[in-house]
């Protein structure tokens, strides 16, 4: 519990202690690798992200549901107009809260949240986008007006929603693995735990 | 006579036009009546106007059926005339008519006593001419006489002439004429007698030549009446609008001599007329209207005329056109789409209403719609367009205008009015009225159409609001988009939030944003277990808040500077920064106390405490010594440790608190002056002690058994 101001990283103490310290004192700074910062706020691109299945299937899913949005924007009359209400809520919530999770995952944000629980978040979006866009381009089609922005938002509708099946499929994958590691880390760290002890539960640790 | 009646088969062929030809000169002085050959008329003048009922004649009678007028000029010198009317009546034999069996039941009489012509006995009538001109009324008899040898039933005897009846100049004269007892409806004939201005009489009426008269000259915009009169004459000139029952007068001066006048821009309209005359009494006047066909006239007219609406209630339009001229024009009804500028006709055979000037009528409409306006047309041109006001019938909506007509056999035909014409409905065409064709049908049939009109076809108006895409989603993704935003910006800024948060966490109930008080705790670590309770209780003084420095957290720097030097600098910046410092005693500390305090005596070994608490008591003792301690030192201990008295009367200068009993004061004490509430130090005076609880029984229970 340490104030506001101290210095984020081993970086201030280092170099004090290096500077004075000739004394034998049994305190000696550890190495550690400092972090560097770069770009706004220490933002770095993952891009490695957006190679795999997840970030592309993400990218696709954007593109997808933005120009859904944008197609069925361009009509003027509707009749009736609830499921065009609809589709439209459904693009553009996905669009903006699927871009958000994009960015958040390809600049490695989501990290600085470790509060939040990532991959349920993620395995919800796509879950729920997947029930609702399908669910609104059925609504659509059945309107059937055959205006041709209709069937192109329908069109890119369907496949929005593929993209969405797709990944909620990888996230369910990687979050059934998740939990069969857990429950082996838990068993790991039960055990090491009960060999160290810590004899001054007062001294509070160095914040790193 | 020849030439006489020459004159009247040439007056005969071109009617009463005397501008044509001019006017026949009479020399008499007294009035005559005169008939074709064969007949005989005698003139009984100035008798009284008596018209009768009308009876149907029994016998053949003599009816005049041709009634004419010409204007003569009634002459006493070459040069003295007056205008006079001359009236030529044709005369015919006319047989009783054949009455309708059922209407009378005297059929049967009237036959009997018809005797069959020809008979012996001449025909006689009796024929009545009345004349009527501004102040003078005037009836004369004629008994005309046909001889038996002409008389032939339903034929055309002959005609009669009266000479003349004396009217004045540019006026008017009506004619009457009609048989005594009358036989049938009278004829009568309007005779507008030539005025002074035109070539007719101005070589004959002596009264013409002094007129003055005026000619219009325009130069660029202006327009002036260049008045040629010659000098010392003095006459009237009147300017005045001629509307239809009245006239307003816009010039009404005496003036002398020739003139220029120069007309008001405003005055000139069609309408507008010039009167003169010289300044006597009961003159001639000339009057003349030049500007019927002016341009320039016209456009004033227009840009000065009004359309005014007057809606009563929801179903009550009433219109009223203001102007200063009468103004042939029709008023239409039209749609106006909403957003347009054009208004279309609309697609009803409704009534194309004639104006009347300054007269207030009335639209049979069933509803009032706001988009429905009126316009002014005339002469094929659109002059006024008006639109009911906003604030009774509300904004214009977005309508679509429908039209219902009756085909053959009960069919109806719908058609939605679009800028192009009328769709009929329903329709495979890429226009917005073909788009919801079906459904404003449907619209239509559920009664969600308001009626407009309801004569040859009924007018619908029905709403578009329920079909048009509304774009509140647009105001969705820009809430979604801030939100994003502000959370990408907080994920960026971590430190910033990070401090917000904390910011948030600080207890708001002791004054606000307070930076928290830097506190030193310096304590003489005895045993392990003291050192944990020391811990503990600089933890717990965290949570007032407090800035806590113990060396136990800092024990790098500790060894980095040596405890001197750190104790130094953490009692001088927690002094300079408005701190306190709080002296943790326990029996370690006394011992070595004593041992310093008794140093101006003999010194007795080293002090087998760490030497920590003998630095910190090098720094604080100097303050003490010169008596400086008092605002920024509290000392305090643990009474089931060390009682208050054991500690040396030295540090008596301040406040010296036996904790965990006087917790409150201790608490108050460290978080120093300001407005502190009660219960609020109590309850955190409940919680240290509760925190510290476990840790100062294991304290008590291991005592200095447990290791440092």
């Amino acid at each position: 519990m340490r104030s506001g101001e101290e210095l984020d990283g081993f970086e201030g103490e280092a170099s004090s202690t290096s500077m004075i310290s000739g004394a034998s004192s049994p305190y000696q700074p550890t190495t550690e690798p400092v972090s560097q910062r770069r770009g706004l706020g220490g933002l770095r691109c993952h891009p490695d992200y957006l190679r795999r299945a997840p970030g592309r299937l993400k990218l696709a899913q954007v593109v997808l549901a933005l120009i859904a949005f944008i197609c069925i924007e361009t009509i003027m009359e509707c009749s009736p107009c609830e499921g065009l209400y609809f589709f439209e809520f459904v693009s553009c919530s996905a669009f903006v809260i699927t871009g958000v999770l994009l960015l958040m995952f390809s600049l490695n944000l989501h990290t600085r949240i470790p509060q939040i629980n990532w991959n349920i978040t993620d395995l919800v979006n796509t879950g729920l986008s997947t029930f609702f866009f399908f669910i609104a381009s059925i609504v659509l089609a059945a309107l059937n007006h055959k205006a041709g922005a209709e069937i192109a938002a329908v069109v890119f509708g369907f496949l929005a929603t593929a993209a969405y099946a797709a990944n909620t499929f990888l996230a369910v994958q990687k979050w059934r693995m998740n939990i069969r590691q857990q429950s082996t880390n838990e068993y790991i760290r039960a055990r090491t735990e009960s060999r160290e002890v810590d004899s001054r539960p007062e001294i509070q640790r160095l914040d790193t | 006579m020849p030439v006489p009646w020459l004159l009247l088969f040439f007056s005969l062929i071109l009617g009463s036009r005397p501008w044509v030809f001019s006017l026949e000169k009479l020399a008499e002085s007294h009035d005559d009546a005169r008939c074709s050959q064969g007949l005989s008329c005698h003139l009984w003048d100035d008798v009284l106007c008596l018209l009768e009922r009308i009876e149907p004649p029994q016998d053949l009678v003599l009816v005049p059926t041709k009634l004419q007028t010409e204007v003569v000029l009634r002459c006493r010198e070459e040069s003295n005339c007056v205008p006079c009317v001359r009236v030529t009546l044709h005369l015919t034999v006319q047989e009783p008519r054949k009455e309708d069996p059922e209407e009378d039941g005297l059929q049967e009489d009237a036959e009997l006593t018809f005797r069959p012509w020809p008979r012996n006995e001449s025909l006689q009538a009796e024929i009545i001419l009345s004349f009527q001109a501004y102040l003078s009324d005037r009836c004369v008899l004629v008994k005309v006489e046909v001889p038996a040898a002409m008389v032939q039933p339903g034929q055309n005897v002959g005609s009669l002439v009266f000479d003349c009846f004396k009217a004045p100049v540019g006026g008017e004269v009506r004619i009457w004429s009609y048989t005594q007892p009358p036989y049938q409806e009278e004829l009568n004939h309007t005779q507008q007698l030539p005025d002074c201005i035109g070539p007719e009489l101005q070589d004959s009426v002596r009264s013409c030549w002094v007129l003055p008269w005026f000619n219009i000259s325009a130069e660029g915009d202006a327009i002036q009446l260049v008045l040629d009169v010659s000098t010392e004459q003095n006459y009237i000139l009147f300017l005045y609008w001629n509307q239809t029952r009245n006239f307003s007068t816009r010039f009404h001066e005496v003036l002398t001599g020739p003139q220029n006048i120069t007309l008001n821009q405003t005055d000139l309209v069609p309408c507008l007329c010039i009167q003169m005359w010289p300044n006597v009494q009961d003159a001639i006047r000339n009057s003349h209207c030049p500007f019927w066909e002016d341009s320039r006239a016209h456009r004033n007219l227009w840009s000065q005329s009004k359309l005014k609406l007057r809606v009563w209630g929801t179903t009550g339009l009433s219109w009223m056109v203001e102007a200063p001229c009468p103004l042939s024009a029709e008023i239409v009804l039209c749609w106006k789409p909403m957003g347009s500028e054009s208004c279309h006709p609309l697609p009803l055979p409704l009534p194309r209403e004639n104006v009347t000037v300054n007269k207030s009528q009335d639209f049979p409409l069933l509803t009032l719609h706001p988009n429905v306006c009126v316009q002014v047309w005339s002469r094929e041109k659109l002059r006024i367009q008006e639109c009911p006001p906003e604030d009774i019938l509300g904004p214009q909506r977005d309508d679509m205008l429908l039209l219902e007509t009756w085909g053959p056999q009960e069919s109806h035909s719908f058609c939605a009015m679009e800028t192009n014409g009328c769709t009929t409905l329903p329709s495979m065409a890429h226009t917005r009225a073909a788009f919801l064709g079906k459904q404003l049908l449907q619209d239509l049939q559920s009664g969600q159409c308001v009626q407009l009109w309801n004569d040859t076809g009924i007018l619908w108006a029905c709403s578009l609001q329920k079909y048009t895409h509304e774009r509140w989603v647009l105001l969705w993704l820009a809430f979604l988009v801030l939100a994003a935003c502000i959370l990408l910006l907080l994920l960026l800024n971590r430190g910033g939030m990070k401090g917000w948060l904390q910011f948030l966490k600080e207890d708001y109930r002791y004054g606000g944003a307070a930076h928290a008080r830097r506190a030193l705790l310096l304590y003489s670590p005895d045993h392990a277990s003291f050192e944990r309770l020391v811990g503990t209780l600089a933890t717990a003084l965290w949570q007032l808040p407090l800035s806590v420095a113990v060396d136990l957290w800092h024990r790098r720097e500790l060894s980095a500077l040596g405890p001197l030097a750190w104790f130094h600098a953490q009692r001088r910046q927690a002094l300079q920064e408005g701190g306190v410092v709080i002296l943790l005693f326990s029996p370690g500390a006394v011992a070595l106390c004593q041992e310093w305090l008794q140093e101006v005596g003999a010194p007795q070994g080293p002090a087998p405490t760490a030497d920590t608490f003998a630095a910190s008591l090098s720094c604080v003792l100097p303050d003490f010594l010169e008596g400086r301690a008092a605002g920024c030192y509290v000392v305090a201990c643990f009474e089931e440790l060390l009682p208050p008295q054991g500690i040396p009367d030295l540090f008596h200068a301040v406040p010296v608190f036996s904790l965990p009993s006087q917790m409150p004061a201790f608490l108050r004490a460290l978080l120093g002056p300001g407005k502190r509430r009660q219960d609020t130090l109590k309850a955190h005076a409940t919680r240290v002690g509760q925190y510290l609880q476990p840790a100062l029984e294991e304290c008590l229970q291991l005592g200095s058994s447990s290791a440092l």
